[in-house]
């Protein structure tokens, strides 16, 4: 009983922490409406977003793709806008930057959720170490 | 510097969700961009020049002027540096002619704003918007407000209506989850203002600022379980005109609660109600600096940490029920239900401030020199505490920097409303009726909103520079001269519907004009100079229609039926770069000597 309006390009330019961290990146599930939500003219045709349709599953059931990274923003200011991201690709979506590409079917439960990716963390530049692989903490 | 503004609602706005306003908006509100036309531009597109950004959208939602034209970049394709352009503010969605290669453009750097329609409650389980990714400045920020006649704050009935969140008198954004956020912003500069904003399922809370610094959040209401406002960091965060409600046992968290420096809390009634037992905090601002002024604090044990925890607040001219607050102005020991209408949610809480209150006209003048919804400070001999003004009549005067608003109920009859006002001032007038004459005069930088409804007498305005002229949105029903005089940088907005008599507009450079959108029985004249917008009736022109215009002008006749002569000598003295775009349907009369030109379009003589 959801749909799901994600992001198909990358905001912006993220070769910064604070571009990886916190602007919405392809995959990202910008929000989740119920079944039949009356999308605006610009939800349905800018080439940035797409919908993916999931008919009969109940929004609570992917809620988890519209969360951030979890931590306190006190001591880790580069905690992701969310957490985990959809692999379009997987999906059939192919990256066109200039073209709206809306995903041909609908999907189930199980389809999407087996797409659910989660990000990385994003290196904190101000914490030695941070990036080394192995590193706890 | 013109603000990008888009609608957010259910209704055919622009955006049907909050989050995907906010996605759109650009990464850097601050960028500009100015060089050289690329080839191959149309009346829908602009190829920017070889240098520009090689990103796909880079430039999305920022203006793009050409030819003094100004529209809003709707995509862009980095690697033709090809942008489309659409409507911005009700502009056409295209260029009037081509811009040609090595033409001069401007990539601008755009405020923000997202208005809020109340087509239906903005709800939610859990966040409703998270606002994070966009650089800004102080002048190039992001706003979350309601649209005009969206907000709690323009209700017909605000002056008597609860002050309390009710999703019915105005834009609502509710979530129900526990442990989430109505809004979560880290973006520096952002404000929020004129929205009502629940969460009061467990640890709720209305707004996490989850980093940046300098953002506004004003004249909004407020209830959650946890906090109503949480600062994480940041600094000279504005906290003002706010009514923050807390209905709940929950005593570990605080009304407003974080960190950061130099905060500024003014002008806000902070409340538990009474129908819950006193308890907890309601400032609890730690290790830092900050003034709060003007406050009334209720329902909490320590109205405000005065220490411990590195809090180091200034407080001034604050009521609260406890023990007096040491400070300049402070009254302690207040009896909630003498001070707002109703303090108990049993019942229907009302946080308006009520008539005898010790609160009354024992603020400072601080902050802004209105309340929480736009009731002008001070409407007795000085700030009454909280976010409430208390209005006693309709007598009105103010100096500078202030904003007068008359009554926004019924005036009965016969009365006289002399609004006189000086340098960056807002007249506010009657929301409802008027039944007698309305006369004022404003000079520099004022905004004249008229009333909203039926005025039955003769109203006249007369602006000078950098003005609003806002008129009636309804019926005219007698004979009426309105006569707007308007110079440099001026917007005339007339009428909205029926208007039955005569009409005169001028305007000079860099100016607006938006006639009628309904019916014109009578003549209508309009004369432009240079940069000019002519939005023309957009239903039946009973009479004629005339329009003169030189270089840069574009005119836009009636989309609907024109039932009589259509006079066009002037149409021949077109210069270059015009347009004429005459009825979308029946035009049944005569069209005199039509030029022959590739420039002028559009008409159908059948």
């Amino acid at each position: 009983m959801c749909e799901l309006l994600i992001r198909t390009q990358d905001k912006a330019a993220l070769d910064t922490p604070d571009a990886q961290a916190s602007v919405s990146q392809r995959g990202d599930v910008i929000t989740i409406q119920s079944d039949g939500w009356k999308w605006s003219e610009a939800e349905l045709r800018s080439p940035f977003w797409t919908i993916l349709k999931m008919p009969g599953v109940d929004a609570t059931s992917v809620s988890a793709f519209v969360q951030p990274e979890p931590g306190d923003p006190k001591l880790n200011p580069y905690l992701r806008r969310r957490m985990f991201k959809l692999d379009l690709d997987a999906l059939g979506h192919k990256a066109d930057p200039a073209t709206r590409l809306d995903l041909k079917a609908s999907f189930d439960l199980t389809t999407t959720l087996a797409q659910k990716v989660q990000r990385p963390s994003v290196a904190d530049p101000d914490v030695i170490g941070a990036a080394e692989a192995g590193i706890v903490g | 510097m013109t603000t990008v503004t888009r609608s957010i609602g259910t209704s055919g706005r622009d955006y049907s969700t909050l989050q995907a306003w906010e996605d759109a908006r650009p990464a850097d509100l601050t960028l500009t961009r100015s060089n050289s036309v690329g080839v191959g531009s149309t009346s829908s597109t602009i190829v920017l020049d070889v240098g520009a950004s090689g990103t796909d959208n880079f430039y999305n939602e920022h203006s793009v002027t050409w030819n003094a034209q100004e529209r809003r970049i709707v995509s862009y394709v980095g690697a033709t540096k090809t942008a489309t352009i659409g409507v911005l503010n009700g502009s056409s969605a295209t260029w009037t002619g081509t811009p040609a290669a090595l033409d001069s453009f401007v990539v601008n750097a755009n405020p923000q704003t997202g208005e809020c329609y109340n087509d239906s409650e903005f709800t939610n389980t859990s966040v409703l918007l998270t606002i994070s990714g966009e650089t800004t400045d102080t002048t190039n920020f992001l706003t979350l407000t309601a649209a005009t006649g969206q907000s709690f704050i323009d209700n017909v009935n605000v002056q008597t209506n609860a002050l309390t969140y009710n999703a019915t008198n105005g834009v609502g954004l509710r979530i129900t989850n526990t442990y989430a956020n109505v809004i979560s912003t880290n973006v520096a500069n952002t404000r929020i203002n004129r929205l009502q904003l629940s969460g009061t399922a467990t640890r709720s809370v209305c707004i996490f600022q989850s980093g940046g610094s300098g953002q506004k959040f004003t004249q909004n209401i407020m209830h959650s379980d946890g906090e109503t406002l949480n600062l994480a960091s940041g600094t000279t965060i504005t906290v003002r005109n706010n009514l923050m409600v807390r209905n709940t046992t929950n005593t570990t968290r605080a009304c407003i609660m974080g960190y950061g420096t130099a905060h500024i809390v003014d002008e806000n009634t902070i409340v538990r109600p009474t129908n819950r037992t006193a308890a907890g905090t309601g400032i609890d601002l730690r290790y830092i600096t900050y003034n709060v002024r003007d406050c009334l604090i209720f329902g909490y044990t320590t109205p405000i940490k005065l220490s411990g925890n590195g809090a180091a607040p200034t407080v001034s001219n604050t009521g609260t029920d406890q023990t007096v607050i040491t400070g300049t102005g402070n009254i302690g020991s207040m009896t909630p239900a003498n001070e707002i209408q109703q303090p108990n949610a049993t019942t229907g809480f009302d946080g308006r401030a009520k008539s005898g209150g010790s609160g009354i006209d024992a603020g400072a003048a601080v902050g802004d020199a209105f309340d929480i919804v736009g009731t002008t400070r001070p409407a007795g001999s000085a700030y009454d505490m909280g976010c409430w003004e208390l209005v006693a009549s309709n007598s009105v005067t103010g100096t500078a920097a202030q904003v007068l608003i008359k009554p926004s109920q019924a005036v009965s009859a016969a009365a006289t409303y002399n609004v006189t006002a000086s340098a960056a001032q807002t007249l506010l007038l009657f929301s409802q009726a008027a039944a007698a004459g309305i006369s004022f005069s404003s000079t520099i930088a004022q905004i004249l909103l008229p009333p909203t409804q039926a005025a039955l007498a003769v109203e006249a305005f007369i602006g000078t520079i950098a003005q609003t002229f806002a008129k009636p949105t309804q019926a005219i029903t007698t004979s009426i001269t309105y006569n707007v005089t308007a110079t440099a940088a001026q917007t005339l907005l007339p009428f909205s519907q029926a208007l039955a008599g005569v009409q005169s507009f001028s305007a000079s450079v860099a100016q607006t004009l938006l006639p009628f959108s309904q019916f014109i029985a009578s003549a209508s004249l309009i004369t432009a100079t240079v940069s000019q917008t002519f939005l023309r009736p957009t239903q039946a022109a009973a009479l004629y229609y005339l329009g003169a215009g030189v270089l840069a002008q574009r005119f836009f006749g009636p989309s609907q039926a024109i039932s009589a002569t259509v006079s066009g000598p002037a149409l021949t003295t077109m210069a270059g770069a015009q347009r004429l775009f005459g009825p979308s349907q029946l035009l049944i009369c005569k069209v005199p000597a039509l030029v022959t030109s590739t420039q002028f379009f559009s008409w159908r003589t059948d």
